[in-house]
């Protein structure tokens, strides 16, 4: 323990015989932790990742008593013999490896009192530990719903450590818990039951391998003790949770809801997001104006306005997607829905070398990858984490939308597809998402089979009972989520938007006299001539066989920040001035355009059938979303994958719109 | 005999005579006999409560039949086939 001055809540220093006490909140997941540490430590005071490693850190401080106390939400872990990231992270953080964080002066174990027995084989090891042990009994409500009986005072006697009683979520026991927590660091230290040493030595003489043997041993150790301490009293009927299960995973039914929930989630971050979306590019907009007319005409004015609030807000209008999105997913995460949509879809993704849990990430990319990304934090297993995290760009998200739009509508003809009732511009819409799906699910299966081979992870995943969401917990994790991405909106984001309006605008071309500077013609001859316009004519040969022209291609790579920039940029550099292709007239009015632009210099037309295909094909495929590679390098903590996701990506791109130019042009489309 | 004939001669035997968790009907409750496997997915079996002597019943199955859902020791768990295969239970 470290002495050290504290204040309490009201600001006044405390005295100076203070101590300071580090507690470990460890237990299995789903036993209610994390409502516990908000009942006890409120918000989090440290949240980031361990060092190294994309393994959360959740620490908070509380006072109680006039002692400063600092608790450790370590991740949840069935086992303290370590199979996956998170629990090596809680054994480091335990046996005081990891040099950032205090080793814990005592543990606490959160114990679910609806599966004591499962949970003890946790408390068995943590009793090893040799610090002090304090066993919390969860969801005691739900237990003695079932008719679960826990005889405390006997289990406590058995274990040689205090188990309490809590109802996080009504603050029961909460003080005695704080209370006992202080009185621990007067105890010598912990010691091992006898019973369970007995069993582990002569574990020891098994023929098995000596992890297998431990485990039985510390289950016949388990299983004596609750022969003693669990009592059921009759069982009523089917529990409401149990009825609800045998709906939600029945083979029909249970696919039914399930398509249902997912579609009613889908739809909500497209449908339920765009008020908000509008009210934040609302304010966007008065940003700007206000920009205009607070800052003189010249280079800053462009900056700021084309630069970084274009830049910025053009992703932060992302946000209630992301909101929302969390919302939902902290919402089934909390009432235990998630691990059964993952039960539902494992097979289906491990056909394509991902698992269940990798649905929702998928699915959540859709609307749009970043929250989808960052979604896949609830896949512990690393490799296939990692999987997903780089096929989920290839999902076509809502910015791809308005450029399959302009263009289905602009070149593709609208006819019925042969005798169905279809029409062409929607069944090719419809194919650029079944494309990403495809293409998706390829990478997937190679890299599964070659760069990502491993031996096989376990998918052994706990079904959790039915219970209500916890309030404090769900909206700490929507905080959380809004928080780190708006934290990368305001640094990388923003370094990108202005580099590539610095690059789109420099150098200023002559100004002809009597021309008028912010003509459409001008702001189109500016572009061409900067950095951006020479980097296109440079790429031109790179984008002649996929029948694109020069302008094209500098459309391509100015959309890197975004893909729906591509439209405006179009506008541009084919002499529209800043058209917004989202209205209406500005949308006939850039088709127009486009429909009329010819070669340079000749009289054939750039936009067939086959070049609006290449260009949409690309742009299923392309990673041209700067926000995206950001997010995924922060959720790797690693640059490379986000440079292997963009090449990849970009390679794809490139092919597929090559194939289907040359496809279409032979084909005479 | 030493002890390790017997230990593979019990597993042989077990192999032919005892039915796996993959291979029993939804709805039986029956007992675990043994998790064959040596590595990280069988201990993770083991951990989990899948030990000799638990009472484990199969509650259902996902739509194409992977993975499974059981219930054993007041909680329910899912595994998939693969990893069920390595249960072996009482007939």
């Amino acid at each position: 323990m470290s002495s050290t001055k504290a204040r309490n809540a009201t600001g006044q220093q405390s005295l100076e015989t203070d101590m300071k006490l580090t507690v470990a909140l460890l237990g299995n997941p789903n036993t209610g932790k994390s409502t516990l540490f908000s009942a006890i430590a409120g918000i989090p005071t440290r949240i980031g990742n361990y060092p190294g490693v994309t393994v959360e850190e959740k620490v908070g401080t509380f006072l109680h008593r006039g002692h400063t106390i600092e608790l450790i939400d370590l991740p949840g872990a069935y086992s303290l013999n370590a199979k996956s990231p998170d629990e090596q992270v809680a054994v480091d953080v335990l046996c005081g490896n990891i040099t950032s964080v205090t080793q814990p002066d005592c543990i606490v174990v959160v114990v679910d009192a609806t599966n004591l027995s499962r949970n003890l084989y946790l408390v068995s090891q943590a009793l090893a530990v040799g610090r002090p042990v304090l066993v919390a009994l969860t969801l005691c409500d739900v237990a003695e719903s079932k008719g679960i009986h826990i005889d405390r005072k006997k289990l406590s006697e058995v274990l040689g450590c205090p188990v309490l009683r809590l109802v996080a979520p009504r603050r029961d026991g909460i003080d005695q818990l704080a209370d006992a927590l202080i009185e621990s660091s007067d105890w010598s230290g912990q010691v091992v039951p006898k019973a369970l040493n007995t069993y582990l030595s002569q574990s020891a003489e098994s023929d098995r391998p000596v992890a297998a043997a431990d485990a039985i041993a510390r289950y016949s150790w388990i299983d004596d003790i609750t022969k003693d301490v669990l009592s059921f009293s009759t069982k009523h009927s089917r529990s409401l949770g149990e009825r609800i299960d045998a709906v939600l995973t029945h083979r029909i039914l249970g696919t039914v809801v399930f398509g249902m929930t997912m579609l009613s989630i889908f739809s909500s971050i497209f449908w339920l997001a765009t008020p908000l979306m509008d009210l934040v590019s609302g304010g966007v907009e008065l940003l700007a104006a206000w920009a205009e007319l607070v800052i003189p005409d010249g280079i800053l004015q462009s900056l700021v306005i084309n630069g970084i609030i274009a830049g910025v807000g053009g992703v932060v209008i992302f946000l209630p997607q992301i909101a929302i999105l969390f919302l939902f997913v902290a919402v089934l995460e909390g009432c235990g829905y998630l691990a059964r949509a993952a039960f539902l879809m494992d097979r289906l993704l491990v056909g394509v070398g991902l698992s269940g849990k990798s649905f929702i990430p998928l699915l959540s990319s859709f609307a749009c990858a970043i929250p989808g990304i960052m979604a896949a934090r609830t896949i512990e297993n690393r490799r296939d984490r990692l999987l997903t995290i780089l096929v989920a760009p290839l999902m076509s998200c809502s910015a791809r939308l308005p450029v399959y739009l302009l263009l289905c509508s602009a070149f593709v003809p609208n006819v019925a597809v042969g005798n169905t009732w279809f029409r062409l511009p929607a069944v090719v819409l419809a194919s650029m998402y079944l494309i990403g799906i495809l293409v998706a699910a390829i990478v997937a299966f190679v890299l599964s089979r070659t760069i990502f081979r491993g031996p096989p992870q376990p998918f052994v995943l706990e079904l959790p009972s039915w219970r209500w969401p916890q309030p404090a917990v769900v909206g700490e994790r929507v905080r959380e989520a809004a928080v780190s991405f708006l934290k990368n909106a305001g640094t990388l984001i923003l370094a990108v938007s202005i580099v590539v309006w610095a690059l789109g605008s420099f150098p200023k071309p002559v100004i002809q006299a009597g021309v008028d500077p912010v003509s459409a013609e001008q702001q189109g001859e500016a572009l061409r001539q900067s950095f951006l316009g020479r980097a296109g004519r440079f790429i031109e040969p790179a984008v002649k066989p996929l029948g694109w022209d020069w302008r094209i291609g500098c459309a391509a790579v100015a959309s890197f920040p975004a893909r729906e920039v591509v439209l405006g940029v179009l506008g541009v550099i084919y002499n529209l001035g800043d058209v917004d292709p989202g209205e209406e007239e500005g949308a006939g009015m850039l088709i127009r355009q486009l429909r009329s632009a010819t070669w340079d210099g000749t009289d054939r037309k750039v936009f067939t059938l086959p070049v609006a295909l290449s260009i949409m094909v690309f742009f299923a495929l392309c990673a041209q979303c700067a926000s995206t590679l950001v997010i995924i390098g922060k959720e790797t903590a690693s640059w490379v994958w986000p440079l292997v996701s963009f090449t990849y990506m970009t390679a794809l791109a490139w092919i597929g719109a090559f194939c289907v130019f040359q496809l279409g042009t032979t084909l005479g489309w | 005999m030493s002890t390790t004939n017997c230990a593979s001669l019990r597993h042989l035997i077990q192999e032919f005579t005892m039915r796996s968790l993959a291979t029993v009907n939804i709805g039986t409750t029956t007992q675990v006999v043994d998790v064959s496997g040596d590595d990280n997915t069988s201990l993770r079996l083991l951990e989990m409560g899948l030990t000799p002597g638990v009472e484990v019943t199969i509650v259902g199955a996902a739509p194409l039949g992977d993975p499974v859902e059981l219930e054993l020791r007041g909680y329910r768990l899912s595994i998939r086939r693969n990893e069920a295969a390595r249960v072996v239970v009482a007939t």
